[in-house]
């Protein structure tokens, strides 16, 4: 017997199930019958579940296209550019949305269905309708289909994937949280802290992504996790915050090691170990075992000898550090209480729970999202424009199949011409076997054969945009049909005009974003001080941004860009090619990428204390102070913003250090002189929290200069071809 | 000099297709070996100096060396 490997078993199942979809969509003589098979190809994923879920987004976006195709037609049928005009904020949404979160693949089929849609039948109502109705029922067949030969033939469920990443992402936290605790006794110096832990983060959050998809396809498979899908969502969003807490608790660690700090908190090892052994229990429970312990509460508790030696900011630093532990032992009782939930067994509950984090409760747009929306849209009026003036190869297709694959494409950061060559090489195989074997096929099981090899080969060799190229040249270029005809110069006019369209898509994306990752990374940098700076100048205008809601959508968007531009860098910096730019390495664009998530966290910090209440005193005797070290840190983002380099690591050093100690002094000053009983503890922790903010920032822009100052910008901004 | 058309194995090409070949291949060979030394910098906008590039070969050659 021989035994085959799962890559092998899929790209079968996807081989046989195309040779299926063909032969219903033939033997009933449907419309078109690619489309069944062009479904079962798009939606074959690696479990029952996800294939389920992709194949409801498909056909949800095929009903939307369906209803939105037909509206368009509809509205301007006998003018081709109010027709134009009015189409043209629906695909501008479409392509917003497909670059999102919520159902990108939905929103992808919304677009490109309804393009072909209304392209479809010119020549009369009826037609387009018909043209909607097959697409539909073709779609639907080819679901039923696929999840047919998935149920029956080597099914794969989601579930044992369901336990696997879940059991393997708890697994990582505990190590995370070995490997934190171990530095903690160690006293490792701030390298050796973060190195060995950055492979175990990335894995955590690459685990908690496939943690999130995962959960969606078992749901759509199995009735006893849709039953507690609420609990499983929870789970994997908790789980994708312990990650970014470490974070915060490692950028920290190195400004308690800088100060000395480490020995004045007491019970810090204890706490990670009973961590620890939460997230034990937490897998246990999941893998199918009884509970065995109940959760111990510790709490971390502060040397009051040392504490009393230290000054204002050490002790801001104690408490910035002290609430990061809250939080971090909040959560993880948060996921033990869901994981005995999910099995059914009593939560903890009398640990606490944790709240979720809200997202910035307005929406806000997203200027690259925006940036790719143009892009879909400029495709589909100069496909327009060609098809109407010049009316090259390709016809009609200029204007439907070029935004389609734009639509494709939009979320590829940076599209180079090398995009051709998979296309050029699956259209070439395409057109040899259109030539030189389809004219010596007669019968099905010939043909099968054909349709069979092909969708293995793609299947099982290929992955990303080689085996969309193999897919795309069998159900386009084949263009197999019950009446099948043949000729060479449609299908070489098809090559040819697939490769300008892919050109064309490349060209638009050269109008919209910049073809030089360099320049992008630059500006995106320039814009995350600007937000900073926004943010910092508006702290203390709280009053005005509850009055008006421009300024809390500014505030709003502002947040959105700091939050998401690191992660933006870091896909746009792993383009620069450091062979071009000396002195650009990959470490020294991961640095920059690092301090900047750092400085993010520490305003989200300072912005959070800022809104927590504080004592009257203070407020009256030290805003000035403040706002002295808040006018350093906003120049200094300000300049950044302009020229990423600008000052020297030792001379910002002064600079915040001199506010810094006025501001201890003032401090010390107000201390002494006010009332204690004006004062209450939760205002002091506050206060100090707010204190600790404005250090926590401070230091991460000293990292960031530090590691900016190693980047060669001016080569950066040079202007190339 | 008379334009001809290009015969390759039965297929004929117009001579600007051919002369706009060339000329795109010369643009990016000199494209190259500025950006190697660092002489793109001096350029204000190198997309426009790259399609001006290719108008100039094209007109050179489409001149001197394959009349279009």
């Amino acid at each position: 017997m021989i035994s085959l490997s799962t890559e092998a078993k899929e790209a079968i199942k996807i081989g046989v199930a195309i040779v299926i979809g063909y032969y219903v969509a033939l033997r009933l003589d449907w419309s078109n019958p690619s489309w069944v098979a062009t479904s079962i190809a798009f939606i074959s994923a690696s479990t029952t579940g996800q294939s389920l879920q992709k194949g409801a987004l498909r056909l949800g976006g095929t009903l939307f296209a369906f209803v939105a195709g037909l509206f368009f037609l509809g509205l301007f049928p006998q003018d081709r550019w109010l027709f134009l005009l009015s189409f043209t904020p629906y695909l501008f949404f479409v392509a917003y949305m497909v670059q999102g979160r919520s159902g990108p693949y939905f929103w992808f089929v919304a677009g490109f269905v309804t393009m072909m849609i209304i392209t479809a039948g010119p020549g009369s109502s009826a037609h387009s309708f018909e043209f909607a109705a097959y697409r539909a029922l073709e779609t639907a067949i080819g679901i039923g289909i696929w999840t047919a030969v998935s149920v029956f033939i080597w099914p794969r469920t989601s579930l044992d994937t369901l336990n696997k990443v879940s059991s393997d992402l708890l697994s990582t936290h505990g190590r995370l949280m070995r490997q934190y605790r171990d530095h903690v006794t160690e006293g490792a110096s701030e390298e050796e802290e973060v190195e060995p832990m950055r492979e175990d983060r990335d894995a955590a959050r690459k685990l908690a992504t496939q943690l999130e998809q995962t959960v969606q396809a078992a749901i759509a498979e199995s009735h006893r996790v849709f039953e507690v899908r609420r609990l499983w969502t929870r789970f994997y969003r908790l789980s994708g915050t312990v990650v970014e807490i470490l974070d915060r608790l490692v950028s920290g660690f190195s400004e308690m090691q800088k100060s000395n700090l480490r020995k004045t908190l007491l019970n810090e090892e204890a706490l990670f170990d009973e961590l620890e052994a939460r997230l034990a229990e937490a897998r246990r429970i999941l893998g199918g075992e009884k509970p065995s312990r109940i959760s111990q509460r510790i709490s971390v508790g502060l040397d009051e000898e040392r504490v009393a030696r230290l000054d204002h900011f050490g002790k801001a630093a104690l408490e910035v550090t002290l609430n990061e532990l809250k939080r971090l032992d909040k959560l993880v009782t948060a996921i033990l209480d869901c994981a005995r939930d999910i099995e059914g067994y009593e939560p903890e509950g009398a640990m606490g729970g944790q709240k979720m984090k809200g997202s910035f409760g307005l929406p806000s747009i997203d200027p690259d999202r925006i940036r790719g929306a143009v892009m879909v849209t400029l495709s589909m009026w100069v496909g327009f424009f060609l098809w109407i003036y010049v009316d090259p190869p390709g016809h009609i297709a200029w204007y439907q199949f070029v935004p389609s694959l734009t639509l494709a494409f939009v979320q590829v950061p940076f599209l180079r011409l090398p995009l051709l060559k998979p296309f050029a090489c699956a259209y070439t195989v395409g057109l040899g076997a259109y030539v030189f074997i389809m004219p010596q096929l007669s019968t099905f099981w010939q043909l099968a054969m054909l349709i069979f090899a092909f969708s293995f080969g793609a299947a099982y060799f290929l992955k990303g945009t080689a085996q969309l190229a193999v897919f795309l040249a069998l159900f386009i270029l084949l263009g197999i049909k019950n009446e099948q005809t043949y000729n060479f110069a449609a299908a070489a006019n098809l090559f040819l005009f697939t490769m300008m369209a892919l050109t064309l898509v490349v060209a638009t994306s050269y109008v919209t974003r910049t073809p030089r990752p360099e320049k992008a990374f630059v500006s995106m940098v320039a814009r995350f001080f600007r937000s900073c700076e926004f943010l910092l100048s508006r702290m203390g205008a709280e009053q005005l941004e509850a009055r008006n809601f421009l300024e809390r959508m500014r505030r709003a968007y502002h947040r959105q860009e700091l939050g998401s531009l690191p992660g933006k860098l870091a896909r746009w910096g792993k383009q620069i090619d450091p062979g071009k730019f000396t002195g650009v390495t990959p470490q020294r664009i991961d640095g920059i990428v690092a301090s900047l998530q750092v400085l993010d966290f520490r305003l989200e910090d300072l912005i959070e204390a800022r809104q927590a209440p504080h004592a009257e005193v203070f407020v009256r005797e030290l805003t000035e102070d403040v706002r002295a070290w808040r006018m350093v840190i906003e120049e200094n983002c300000r300049r950044w913003s302009e020229c990423p380099e600008t000052d020297s690591v030792d001379d910002l050093r002064e600079k915040l250090k001199a506010r810094l100690d006025n501001l201890n002094l003032r401090i010390e000053e107000v201390m002494n002189t006010a009332d204690p009983e004006a004062v209450s503890t939760e205002e002091r922790k506050n206060f100090y929290r707010l204190l600790g903010g404005f250090r926590g920032f401070s230091e991460a822009a000293l990292v960031y200069s530090g590691a900016a100052n190693e980047v060669d910008w001016e080569r950066l901004r040079e202007e190339k071809f | 000099m008379i334009p001809s058309e290009y015969n390759i194995g039965g297929v004929y090409l117009p001579p600007l297709l051919v002369v706009a070949l060339l000329a795109l291949a010369a643009t990016w060979v000199t494209a190259t070996l500025l950006n190697r030394h660092r002489l793109s910098r001096f350029f204000f906008y190198p997309p426009l100096v790259y399609l001006a590039l290719l108008v100039i070969y094209s007109v050179i050659i489409g001149t001197f060396i394959i009349p279009v």
